[in-house]
């Protein structure tokens, strides 16, 4: 982008204009209360930021505090006015400069990407990277990631997101936290054991009533999916066995993900842990030194150890 | 999203339109205008608002009953001294404690605000229509006030300030102390203190005479009898409906103003009758 020449001016509230590329939809009441009484008791400590087009400005950045504003039936609001941008400038813009200051809502963050996405496209000619995304935008690859997991939703799932997120958030059930987690977990299963979730769609309604009933009680749970459809490889449990398993989960909506997991791999996946970390133990035992060793109490639970491990290699069980 | 609305948070879109109709209905009203100032000197859009001919009527969709915009914009709007009544509506599943929803509603009802709450299915009822904002008294000190004529002035205060009748406040105010200079007279004119011929119990007498026949016979200190007779006076004037909003705001002023004067009467009038050596009697 050019380099921005930028002028600074009091604005009547009447001649400014939200910006429609806006990622963020949703102002809730409580934020706009939250400002409306920093304003009313400290003034604005930060303009607003605009650009000029035809008769009107629009907000880059400000859009809580013009809304405040007007609220307030304040006349006019401090601005700073930029050149126009051009629509992925100014996406761009909207992202780097809000994303990076406020928690944005993953979802109002999707929205917009998909249209970066295809801005970048017709400007490089191909499809842009992650990396060359998560610098325009300022966005983590992580984020990225969670962004393309919504933006792969169906419209009726989007459209479930964003009813909950006009809701107070410890009022959301279906949050953008449970389809992360669900989506996540089906994006491993379908990696794995593509034919378990054929019908992708009807095992989210399965999974999303069993949540909603209690069956399935923490987000996390949906993690134990991925561990399940990981465990051919990660602890060497039978194939046709993982594929009864998303049966059970995915079809019989009285069973919680949790007691399928404990069924199934838990026990393989505890082996697995307590395996890895004894040979961490070894290998860090063998970077001891005899000068570590002059710390008495590193030496008192060394031998403590080995006393353990005699009796225990002693025993019946080896 | 509903494009009429721009501050709005759009979860309570749903409850703006509902009460919206609620209120054209129950006020016989025409569509309102949508976050719109009263006027530049009031720091406040209302989510409606309807310029009737009297009063702005002005309503504020909130998530509880006592907004923060109206806890912050209240001293702002009252000091306009427009004749503003304002209305609340809110959805009753908001997430408030029973405590917090409480002190909300009482709040409302102390600052002389309306509300109405919308339940899940969409329906709800003006609950209280409030008050004109000029007409706003803070909550009265019945400890100020002989015990007989508490209950008196808590009716009243109701009326003005919670049932939104201010009027009908100021008349109770006004009969309980023409019956107080009333029954002054009686004991008065038994005990022969008080010689004034056209008084002539129970037959009705003018308030204005007799308190000026009480006064030429100094029955208890002048000053008071003056403001007796003054108040009474001026209640007349307060009687009839303004045609128009500065006529409105002129009128409350003026209905406050007596309300105020009525309840300070009353606070000093039963010890200078007993001073007399009468007693108080309603």
């Amino acid at each position: 982008m050019d380099k921005i020449k930028s002028e600074l001016k009091n604005i009547s509230l009447n001649e400014i204009d939200r910006n429609p590329e806006n990622p963020r939809i949703i102002f809730r009441q409580e934020e706009l209360d939250q400002l409306l009484t920093s304003i009313k008791k400290i003034g604005l400590q930060v303009p607003i930021s605009v650009y000029r087009d035809k008769n009107k400005y629009i907000i880059i950045d400000g859009e809580r505090r013009w809304k405040t504003f007007l609220k307030l039936n304040y006349p006019t609001i401090p601005a700073i006015i930029q050149p126009k941008p051009t629509e992925l400038e100014n996406l761009i813009l909207m992202f780097n400069i809000h994303g990076l200051r406020e928690q944005w809502d993953v979802f109002t963050i999707a929205n917009k990407l998909t249209r970066i996405i295809e801005l970048k496209k017709n400007e490089l000619g191909r499809e842009p990277t992650e990396q060359e995304l998560s610098e325009e935008t300022g966005l983590t690859r992580g984020i990225l990631r969670r962004c393309k997991l919504i933006i792969a939703l169906p419209a009726r799932f989007k459209k479930i997101i964003l009813e909950e997120l006009k809701k107070p958030k410890k009022e959301q059930v279906f949050s953008e936290d449970f389809f992360l987690e669900m989506e996540g977990a089906l994006k491993t299963v379908k990696n794995n054991v593509p034919e378990s979730v054929a019908k992708i769609n009807e095992v989210r309604d399965v999974l999303m009533k069993k949540y909603e009933t209690g069956i399935v009680k923490n987000l996390t749970d949906f993690r134990k999916l991925s561990k399940i459809a990981t465990s051919w490889k990660n602890v060497e449990y039978p194939f046709e066995k993982i594929e009864a398993a998303f049966k059970k989960v995915f079809n019989d909506n009285s069973i919680s993900i949790d007691d399928v997991y404990k069924e199934t791999v838990e026990a393989l996946y505890g082996d697995k842990k307590l395996s890895n970390n004894a040979y961490n133990f070894l290998q860090r035992i063998r970077r001891i030194t005899n000068e570590d060793l002059e710390d008495p109490e590193l030496k008192e639970t060394l031998l403590e150890i080995k006393r353990k491990l005699d009796k225990l290699l002693n025993s019946d069980v080896f | 999203m509903s494009s009429k609305y721009i501050i709005l948070d759009p979860k309570l879109h749903d409850i703006g339109d509902f009460a919206m109709k609620k209120i054209m209905a129950r006020y016989n009203l025409k569509q309102p205008l949508i976050e719109k100032p009263i006027n530049h000197d009031i720091a406040w859009r209302p989510t409606f608002l309807w310029k009737r001919t009297a009063e702005y009527l002005a309503c504020e969709v909130s998530n509880r009953p006592f907004p923060t915009t109206i806890k912050e914009q209240f001293a702002d709007i009252v000091a306009s001294g427009q004749p503003i009544r304002i209305i609340v509506a809110y959805p009753k599943t908001n997430g408030l404690s029973s405590s917090e929803y409480q002190k909300d509603i009482k709040n409302a009802k102390m600052f002389g605000i309306g509300y109405i709450g919308i339940d899940d299915l969409g329906k709800g009822e003006i609950e209280y229509g409030g008050i004109s904002l000029p007409l706003h008294l803070t909550s009265i000190d019945l400890s100020e006030y002989v015990r007989s004529l508490r209950p008196y002035i808590t009716e009243a205060y109701e009326h003005y300030m919670l049932k939104g009748d201010p009027d009908v406040g100021l008349q109770k105010i006004g009969q309980v102390i023409e019956s107080i200079v009333y029954n002054l007279a009686v004991q008065a004119k038994k005990s022969g203190r008080f010689t004034y011929t056209r008084f002539r119990p129970p037959r009705h007498i003018a308030q204005s005479l007799l308190i000026d026949a009480l006064m030429q016979q100094q029955i208890i200190e002048v000053s008071i009898l003056a403001r007796c007779k003054s108040f009474s006076l001026d209640r007349n004037k307060v009687s009839h409906k303004p045609k128009s909003k500065a006529e409105a705001k002129k009128i409350q002023v003026k209905l406050k103003e007596n309300f105020i004067i009525g309840t300070r009467i009353l606070q000093e009038l039963p010890g200078l009758i007993v001073k007399k050596g009468y007693k108080m009697k309603i």
